[in-house]
């Protein structure tokens, strides 16, 4: 039977800091290079798995406030930090896997991006580090 | 060690320990920096001056 999970209340930490509430939206893939290890004989190209290249996109509504957006974000563009998200709140488990990317780069952060009569936003991604899923 | 100020790390209050964080790949300076968490000795410092106001620079009496 096919299904479809919603996800209303995934959580997300930036470098410690929950930023659930100012999330909208965070895809994270994970991603190896492949490297063709094709040979004679063979009737089609295989591969095996290369280096991981993971990236984590997320969607944030901006504030300036003290300890929000901005104030989480400002001091980690151009270094690696930690990043975690899970499907809802609560503790990791194998249906509630916490996924984390360690010592991923922030390589760039818009500082402002308004338009008139919308709540601010900006895009960010997470570029590299080391994946790993808790699940318990 | 350190102690959380921001609701968005944890307790407030409760201690934070800088050296596991570092350790998961967790950028300490940053969360100090904008107030997430205050180094221990750094928030018992209290309103003490240590600095000098430069001559001719007189500091307001309170």
């Amino acid at each position: 039977m096919a299904t479809t999970t919603y996800l209303s209340n995934p959580t997300l930490t930036v470098n410690s800091v929950d930023l659930q509430d100012q999330c909208h939206s965070a895809t994270l893939t994970v991603k190896y290079d492949a490297l063709e290890s094709t040979a004679f004989g063979g009737t089609s190209r295989v591969y095996v798995a290369g280096l991981g290249d993971h990236e984590l996109s997320v969607e944030l509504y901006m504030s300036y406030a003290a300890t929000e957006t901005y104030a989480t974000l400002a001091a980690l563009v151009g270094t690696t930090t930690t990043v975690t998200l899970q499907p809802t709140s609560g503790a990791a488990s194998a249906t509630n896997p916490k996924f984390t990317l360690t010592g991923t780069y922030l390589e760039a952060l818009p500082v402002i991006d308004a338009k008139l009569g919308e709540l601010s936003t900006i895009s960010i991604t997470f570029k590299g580090g080391t994946y790993s899923v808790a699940t318990s | 060690m350190a102690r959380i100020i921001s609701d968005r790390v944890g307790t407030p209050g409760e201690p934070f320990d800088t050296e596991a964080a570092a350790e998961a790949g967790i950028n300490v300076d940053a969360l100090i920096q904008h107030g997430f968490i205050a180094a221990d000795g750094a928030a018992k410092s209290g309103k003490k001056k240590t600095t000098t106001p430069p001559d001719g620079i007189s500091e307001p009496q309170e």
